[in-house]
């Protein structure tokens, strides 16, 4: 079960449509409160969330995750077009495992899903 | 022309006052008594000839009555008068027969008939109508001398009077002229000092000074104005740059959310397509894949140019920050090529790579060098056809100064010297012609310039028309060797010190630690005082306590502890949690946080300064050798130079060595004679080299790493007792 948080409806759309499409099974959530409510309702196995969002970013949102002690071991891959080596490191810290850039290569997002799910 | 210069120019003008005030007085006056001498000249001559014959005659009247009768003392008499005349001479009466009846004066002398200097003057004396004798006068013929030098001396005091009085007058007139000259001059001045040109000289006279003033104002009036005209102008040209910069910002910040703007749904148009072209794929609906793919090439195409755009944008701002980890370089422009490969082969382009062996992992922004490579490969391909595109990759320069050089040659049209000045520009392709023929913005190249100086290098460009191009890439190679080649650069020379200098309240206590670890600790009372003790004998480091410096002080220790002309030793402030970026910001190169941790002090002591363990002699090949020896120095050996195996041993027995690092081409036999002459030498040895080392205490493959080499020196010199008895 992939949670895909993204406030863009395209996107949104595309990641669901084309993830689905490989089997796998997804949750949607439009900004990071909703995320929130979901992956603790939901039980995700992993969470792709956009960093840009109305009521709560990412980086917000995936402090709160990871302060949850049942959702704190999820693998959490972030989704941003701004692929700086600075936020890269903002990113890691605030507890993201890993980073995906836009335009999203759906060959690397797979490849970085698989390597997160694979893990322990 | 120069002016010819008087001497009256050299003169003061209080002097030439009184001069003229002199000359004046002094010419009147001799003026006057010339004129009134002339004119006695003129009346006396005459008047005296005159009066002297009358006198001459009166006399002769007189003795007129003596004469006939002979009376002498009537005749002397008569003569006495004389006395009362200074310019007669001498007198003489005689009768018609000539003899002389009396003379004067009476002294017996013969009278001087007409002796020098002397006019002769007569008178008949008449009786009746008979003439009974004569009287002769002898005047003195300077008589009008007399009178004339009586008037010059009068002149000569007169006129030293009026020059004494001429003196007194300039004197006391002198103040009145020169007032307004001085009072301007003071004034000039003052103004020169003080720049103010709104000041104005006040007009003492309605003289030619006063006009002189009057000038003076009116130039600094004219200085004032031009002043304020070039302080607006120099506002309004300060204020349209700010609006220049302004307008350049916003451009760029436009730019560059306009680029995000396009690019989201450009991403979904890109998105959809692909989810089509997979649906029809399943379908097998052929034609419309064809069509979808099209969309696709073109969204594709047009998120390129979005991008290049965004690129140049951010650029443009300076707002590009470059990553730096380890890259597989050969990997990379493998990849490149490969990428590039489907393009060159639709143009007919055959494409090669050639790359240096020595060229391993270095540390690099992975995504922007390969972008630069592919903006470089992919004009190649763009421009040439049925021709053939290279790629060559190798190294140049020693030490800190390696550098990457990766050129990529084409065949293609070639450029005219006007294109290549063009080319690095943004938005300006060889021609605009070209952009219509072969498609792109005409950024790529822009960018890659761009990138690569940020990078630390260069792009260069050689082309001819017809004759293809070659563009060489140059960056900094950036390997461990060269990484530590650069550090041990910037360290200090004459090997790791021990030493720390330390400024804390509680410098007892941390002395003691670190003292107890190795450390050599000197306290000092401030950040002066840690200077001038560190002056001393270079220290390793210093540590400096917050706490040491009342109030929020410490900042400013921390400036003069760093100062350039401060001894290049690193500084670790110790501190409050929260000063940690402030600290560093300041200069510190190192911040230990209160409360302190066991250990920690020692920890970054140990890192900054490490042990010195021991002499290595390091014997290399010359490119490795100085990379090798900086490495083991920066560990804390002493690490030595030597070029041929006799040297070495040479100089670990002179420098006691406990250690000899060989990375020779011996043979089996000279290797283990080697090592046998290190074993007596009480030296362990580690040898590496294409086929491992057989005899030598340690092996190592060829050429390690730093890194590498350091490991296998502490790890040898950790098991030295059991080499030294594998040697024996």
């Amino acid at each position: 079960l992939v949670l895909i948080v993204e406030d863009n409806d395209a996107n949104i759309d595309l990641l669901d449509r084309r993830l689905r499409k490989r089997g796998f099974e997804t949750v949607l959530a439009r900004d990071g409160r909703e995320a929130l409510e979901l992956a603790a309702a939901a039980r995700p196995a992993i969470v792709l969330m956009d960093l840009e969002m109305p009521v709560m970013s990412g980086l917000e949102a995936i402090v709160a995750l990871r302060a949850d002690p049942a959702l704190a071991a999820t693998p959490a891959l972030a989704l941003t077009a701004h692929a700086t080596p600075d936020m890269r490191d903002r990113c890691a810290r605030a507890g993201f495992d890993g980073f995906v850039t836009k335009p999203i290569d759906l060959g690397a997002l797979l490849d970085a899903v698989a390597a997160h799910l694979a893990g322990p | 022309m120069r002016p010819r210069r008087r001497w009256t120019d050299r003169l003061p003008l209080s002097l030439k006052i009184n001069l003229v005030g002199l000359a004046s007085s002094g010419a009147a006056l001799i003026l006057m008594s010339a004129a009134l001498i002339k004119h006695e000249i003129d009346a006396f001559a005459p008047d005296s000839a005159r009066e002297h014959q009358r006198i001459a005659e009166l006399i002769a009247a007189s003795a007129a009555a003596a004469a006939p009768s002979g009376d002498g003392a009537a005749i002397a008499r008569t003569l006495g008068i004389l006395e009362a005349l200074p310019e007669v001479v001498a007198a003489r009466i005689v009768d018609a027969g000539g003899a002389t009846l009396g003379r004067w004066p009476d002294d017996g002398r013969p009278l001087a008939e007409g002796g020098p200097g002397t006019i002769p003057l007569s008178a008949p004396i008449v009786v009746g109508s008979d003439v009974v004798g004569e009287v002769t006068l002898e005047v003195r013929s300077d008589a009008l001398f007399v009178t004339v030098e009586r008037y010059v001396r009068t002149v000569l005091v007169m006129l030293s009077l009026s020059f004494v009085v001429a003196y007194g007058a300039t004197r006391l007139l002198k103040p009145a002229v020169l007032k307004p000259v001085t009072a301007l001059a003071g004034a000039m001045t003052a103004i020169r000092a003080t720049r103010d040109y709104a000041a104005r000289v006040e007009r003492l006279a309605d003289d030619e000074f006063g006009n002189l003033v009057d000038a003076f104002n009116a130039m600094l009036a004219e200085i004032e104005r031009r002043d304020r005209d070039l302080s607006r102008v120099a506002r309004e040209m300060a204020a349209a740059k700010e609006a220049a910069e302004t307008a350049n910002d916003t451009k760029t910040k436009f730019i560059a959310n306009m680029s995000h703007e396009l690019r989201t749904p450009l991403n979904a148009v890109i998105g959809y397509a692909e989810i089509v072209i997979e649906d029809l794929e399943e379908a097998g609906a052929e034609q419309q894949i064809r069509d979808m793919r099209r969309i696709l090439d073109a969204a594709k195409h047009l998120l390129g140019l979005i991008d290049e755009v965004l690129d140049i944008a951010k650029i443009e701002a300076g707002r590009i920050d470059l990553a730096s980890a380890p890259v597989a370089i050969a990997a990379l422009l493998d990849s490149a090529v490969e990428t590039v490969r489907p393009a060159a082969r639709k143009n007919g382009n055959a494409i090669a790579l050639t790359v240096d062996p020595r060229i391993g992992a270095a540390l690099a922004d992975e995504t922007r060098l390969r972008q630069c490579l592919l903006n470089l490969l992919g004009n190649a391909a763009k421009f040439t056809r049925d021709g053939r595109i290279e790629m060559r990759a190798s190294l140049s320069g020693a030490d800190a100064e390696r550098r990457l050089v990766v050129e990529v040659a084409d065949t293609g049209v070639g450029m005219t010297p006007e294109q290549m000045g063009r080319l690095f520009q943004p938005f300006a392709q060889a021609d605009s012609a070209t952009t219509r023929a072969y498609g792109g913005t005409g950024l790529g190249l822009a960018i890659t310039r761009s990138l690569v100086r940020r990078m630390g290098g260069d792009v260069t460009v050689r082309s001819a028309i017809g004759e293809g191009a070659t563009f060489t890439l140059v960056v900094p190679y950036l390997d461990e060797d060269t990484v530590a080649c650069r550090e041990a650069a910037g360290r200090p020379k004459g090997g790791p010190s021990r030493r720390i200098v330390l400024v804390s309240p509680e410098a007892a206590i941390i002395a003691r630690g670190l003292e107890r670890a190795g450390f050599e600790v000197e306290a000092a009372a401030d950040a002066p005082a840690a200077l001038a003790s560190a002056g001393g004998a270079a220290p390793g480091l210093l540590l400096l306590d917050a706490d040491a410096v009342a109030g929020g002080g410490w900042m400013q220790a921390v400036s003069t502890l760093t100062a350039p002309d401060a001894p290049p030793a690193p500084l670790v402030l110790i501190g409050a949690a929260d000063l940690r970026d402030a600290a560093l910001a300041a200069g510190a190169s190192e911040f230990a946080a209160r409360p302190l941790a066991p250990g920690a002090l020692i920890e970054l002591a140990a890192a900054h300064l490490p042990e010195v363990i021991g002499d290595v002699i390091c014997l290399t090949h010359p490119q490795a050798a100085g990379c090798a020896a900086a490495a083991l120095r920066r560990a804390g050996h002493r690490a030595h130079l030597a070029s041929s195996p006799a040297g070495a041993l040479a100089a670990a027995e002179a420098a006691g060595a406990v250690a000899v690092v060989v990375e020779a081409a011996l043979s089996p036999d000279a290797l283990r004679a080697f090592t046998a002459r290190l074993g007596q030498l009480g030296c362990a040895g580690l040898a590496f080299g294409p086929s491992g080392a057989a005899g030598a205490a340690g092996g190592l493959t060829h050429a390690p790493s730093p890194g590498r080499l350091l490991l296998a020196v502490r790890r040898l010199l950790a098991d030295r007792p059991r080499a030294e008895a594998r040697v024996a």
